[in-house]
């Protein structure tokens, strides 16, 4: 099912939100694409922007947003569809996942009424059985027990994971060729967040979906995704296959998310962590964004924003990317990143 | 110099003073400078007979003349004199009574809480109107006997929203302070537990000064409280239904309690929206 | 949940007992002479009048006993007799419920859905013109003495264009409908009389109306608030973004989360709807229980006003009883005991 064509391609993504105290940049220009059947990992930090990024390609953004460049999904350019036209590929073909499902449920509708709905707004010829038993299956693809019973209930009565699953169920209703997981298991604990990406596994094999995941957890991108984009400040900062990525990297942000995962058989009794918090958007720093917090920043960092370009195996923005061949972030004695 | 204080003092309230508010407040000032000063402007006395009866509008008359002879644009303006005061003071009674038996309920606890409680239960068991109207109609008719039954209907709601702001401020921090440090009851009250709770009421009371203007006015039209020949509001457009057809007579009064309860709304708005920016936009 | 609709539901008689207590007390001792606040000034001539009164509510006895003789009658159903229907007070009040309660349910009805609509408007207009808009006609409504503003309907609409009836129920030429209900709209329909019906809601347009803005202001307000608060939901994003349109958004999943605070507002605003009849009802005419009760308030009469009274809060106690379990039921974290 190899097609040349990118199930979603996005080229210099802008978004700036507009309001009474000025306008915010959320978006700095992103591109990307997603092949058919990949999973997209999307890492960054809260106010990355990716989240909104994502929004803006699902056209879920409030009015005050003003978004400019190109999404092609299909083939087809989603900014500046009508909302009629949105609304029919929303749902469908294009689906999305948000983070905590106790909130992106209504309270006071039936779990099993919200999954039909999803159903049924791009299916209104099934009857009330056929859709009933459309749920079911897709509680089924989504490993909930006792289905019938489950679909009868509130959303305040399934436990974290299960809520999780429903919302994708919810997502697969109509078969979408790509799936949007933003953030999906930040919410629950540790132990379910295994069984939801399982979930998302299995439903990658079965279908051959398209998956963009975002998150901040770069554990669950080196596990699940394909190719990974970090994302800081509104901007691309490096992109690449995962390996290449996370053994090769060329930006010293992503070396520093690397370097921050704990592991195992570490020794330190310090865990690392970058200097500093990522910059409001408010009051972004001159030239690269990352500098402020950069072990290696020179002086046409705070000038000159980097452009992203090709380094090796991946793409960074960063003027130093050439030099920064497996330079890790100089702790105490000069240790490599383990693999 | 002084004109830069009035600007960095206005640039500190610049939330609260909207455009509403400050129409409100443009609005309520107009009202107490007429009610203060009427007497030296007005353009006929509002209890004297100066011409023919029922005429309409003109430009000896700018409201015309109701059924007596009497100039409707004086008494219009005039009315501001009994309104006004009047709710005022009903309120802030009120407030007054309520919010210190509240007070004292929410800080007693037990014998005196349950007992107060009852109270207010009761008198909100009662729909306002009807017990205004039970009230002033036992006393007698006369604007005095009305603003006690007004104040009678009004207590509780103050009552229990100190309680309420009593029962929330006694666990903070300074007032155990103030426990542990062995301050009177009394003090403890008007020093540590009233003065923190002063906002939701200040709202309040001044949504419910126009409420209570309208309250006052819904009275004297029933017959109780105002009695002729006072030119009160609510009276004067009882006097505009019998005489229906001469409209000018019901006009001026109504359109001065729509003006006075609009502008004190706007401000208790402007008021709430400063307070708790939660609920405004 | 039962337990607590069984707390509530015995608070009420309690309640009513406190209600008729401090009725008693304005009826009877207020004034110093019970007799001249349970007979007119012309019965007080009449020694034989006086002798029954005195026998029927134990004026001759010692306070207490008078209390329980009180209750003990409004028990029976004595509520008095009015000085100026000469008829027991409850019949009274029984004769004149219906044209009430037919024109507080037209105008709850109105009042809501308007009040209903203006906030939704405002809320999803935020900021905007309409918002202000429709907040300020809201406001209004709330502001202007009802009365007045009945009567300058009135003036307009009757008088000056002359497209809608005066006062009163209905053609002053015409006949009541059979009685069935009391309800001259039903009444009529129930009748197949066609013509009647529509004398009737014409004659109502103008009351209900007025009754209707008074009520906005406060619906709207609730409204707008809470409609801002649900559209700030994820779930919103989430129903979005399974494709579902706008409108389908706002009805289905906004206005679903926004129907709880709502009906607790609009079964509290009973209060404004007995306010409202007491003053619609003597500016329009209509012959319900306001009405009686502003004329009896101005004949002073006394057991009329006070039986009123005691109705009133009981009614008003009820339906706060009942909103606050029907809010008990919309929400299902409460029903189903989370």
């Amino acid at each position: 099912m190899a097609e040349s064509a990118p199930l979603i391609e996005v080229e210099d993504l802008k978004v700036v939100f507009m309001s009474r105290m000025g306008e915010l940049e959320a978006v700095r220009g992103i591109s990307f694409r997603v092949e058919r059947g990949q999973v997209f990992g999307l890492a960054g930090e809260s106010g990355s922007g990716k989240s909104v990024a994502m929004l803006a390609v699902m056209g879920l953004l409030p009015p005050n947003a003003v978004v400019t460049g190109s999404v092609r999904f299909n083939g087809v350019e989603l900014l500046g569809l009508s909302s009629r036209e949105l609304s029919s590929i929303r749902g469908a073909q294009l689906a999305m996942v948000f983070q905590d499902p106790l909130t992106a449920l209504n309270p006071v509708i039936k779990v099993g009424q919200q999954v039909m709905e999803a159903i049924k707004l791009h299916n209104r010829h099934l009857s009330r059985r056929e859709i009933e038993s459309r749920a079911e299956a897709l509680f089924d693809l989504v490993s909930i027990p006792q289905p019938a019973q489950r679909l009868k209930q509130y959303p305040h009565e399934f436990s974290g994971g299960m809520r999780q699953r429903a919302m994708i169920a919810m997502a697969m209703a109509n078969d979408p060729e790509l799936l949007i997981a933003d953030e999906p298991t930040t919410a629950l604990d540790v132990t379910v967040q295994a069984q939801i990406l399982q979930v998302l596994e299995n439903l990658r094999e079965a279908t051959g979906i398209g998956v963009i995941l975002i998150t901040h957890d770069l554990g669950m991108i080196a596990s699940t995704a394909h190719t990974v984009t970090v994302m800081y400040a509104g901007g691309i900062v490096e992109s690449g296959v995962v390996d290449d990525v996370f053994y090769g990297s060329r930006h010293p942000y992503t070396q520093g998310l690397l370097a921050s995962l704990p592991k195992i058989d570490q020794e330190e009794e310090k865990l690392f962590s970058i200097d500093g918090a990522p910059p409001s958007l408010h009051f972004l720093p001159s030239g690269c964004a990352f500098h402020p917090r950069c072990v290696h920043v020179k002086r046409e960092c705070l000038t000159e924003e980097p452009v992203l370009r090709s380094v090796d195996k991946v793409l960074s923005a960063c003027h130093l990317a050439e030099s920064l061949q497996n330079s890790p972030i100089i702790r105490e004695e000069n240790e490599t990143v383990e693999r | 110099m002084r004109f830069l204080r009035i600007r960095s003092l206005l640039k500190k309230y610049d939330h609260l003073l909207t455009i509403p508010v400050i129409i409100g407040a443009l609005i309520i000032l107009f009202w107490v400078i007429t009610a203060l000063s009427i007497d030296l402007w007005q353009p006929y006395d509002p209890l004297e007979m100066v011409s023919r009866r029922l005429q309409p509008p003109s430009t000896k008359h700018l409201l015309g003349t109701d059924a007596l002879g009497r100039d409707v644009f004086s008494r219009t303006l005039h009315g501001a004199r009994h309104s006004i005061p009047i709710a005022m003071m009903v309120v802030i009674s009120a407030v007054t009574i309520g919010s210190l038996l509240g007070a004292v309920a929410g800080y007693s606890g037990k014998w005196i809480d349950g007992f107060v409680m009852r109270l207010v239960d009761v008198t909100l068991a009662f729909p306002p109107i009807l017990l205004a109207m039970a009230v002033a109609a036992a006393l007698g008719p006369g604007l005095r006997n009305a603003s006690i039954a007004m104040v009678v209907v009004w207590w509780p709601v103050y009552a229990r929203l100190m309680r309420a702001q009593t029962l929330e401020v006694r666990e903070r921090d300074h007032v155990e302070a103030a426990i542990a440090s062995g301050v009177s009851r009394t003090r403890l009250l008007f020093v540590h537990i009233l003065p923190v709770c002063w906002t939701p009421v200040l709202i309040n009371a001044t949504m419910d000064f126009g409420q209570a203007v309208l309250l006052l006015a819904s009275l004297s039209f029933i017959g109780l409280g105002a009695t002729p020949p006072t030119p009160e509001w609510g009276a004067m457009i009882s006097e505009g239904a019998k005489f229906f057809y001469y409209w000018w007579i019901a006009l001026g009064p109504g359109v001065s309690i729509l003006l006075v309860v609009l502008g004190f709304n706007f401000i208790g708005d402007g008021l709430r929206d400063y307070f708790d920016p939660r609920t405004s936009d | 949940m039962l337990r607590y609709i069984i707390r509530r539901l015995l608070a009420i008689p309690l309640l009513v007992f406190g209600v008729v207590t401090i009725c008693f007390f304005l009826a009877h001792n207020i004034k110093g002479d019970p007799l001249s606040s349970l007979l007119s000034f012309r019965q007080l001539g009449n020694p034989e009048i006086v002798a029954a009164t005195k026998a029927r509510w134990g004026l001759d006895k010692s306070l207490p006993e008078q209390y329980f003789i009180y209750i003990k009658n409004l028990l029976a159903g004595d509520f008095g007799t009015s000085f100026r229907t000469r008829r027991p007070v409850l019949e009274d009040i029984a004769d004149r419920l219906p044209a009430t309660l037919e024109l507080a349910i037209v105008s709850l009805v109105i009042g809501s859905l308007a009040g209903i609509f203006l906030g939704m408007l405002a809320a999803y207009y935020r900021n905007q013109l309409i918002d202000d808009g429709a907040r300020l006609f809201a406001l209004i409504g709330s502001s202007m003495p009802v009365f007045w503003s009945g009567l300058i309907l009135l003036f307009i609409f009757s008088v000056k264009l002359q497209i809608l009836p005066g006062p009163g129920r209905l053609d002053p030429v015409t006949d009541i409908p059979p009685y069935v209900t009391g309800m001259f709209t039903i009444d009529s329909l129930l009748a197949g009389d066609i013509d009647k019906f529509l004398d009737a809601v014409r004659h109502m347009i103008l009351p209900a109306f007025v009754m209707a803005w008074s009520m906005m202001g406060i619906i709207s307000r609730i409204v707008r608030a809470s409609m801002l608060d649900v559209l700030n939901q994820e779930y919103i994003l989430t129903a979005r973004s399974k494709g579902a349109r706008e409108l389908r958004v706002i009805m289905n999943h906004a206005l679903r989360n926004v129907m709880i605070p709502t009906l607790t507002i609009i079964g509290f605003s009973f209060a404004y709807l007995i306010t409202g009849a007491v003053l619609v009802e003597t500016i329009f005419s209509w012959p319900g229980v306001g009405y009686y009760a502003v004329s009896s308030t101005r004949a002073l009469d006394f057991p009329a006003i006070i039986g009123v009274t005691i109705i009133g809060a009981t009614a008003f106690l009820v339906t706060n009883l009942v909103t606050d379990i029907s809010y008990a039921f919309a929400n299902p974290k409460i029903r189903l005991g989370r």
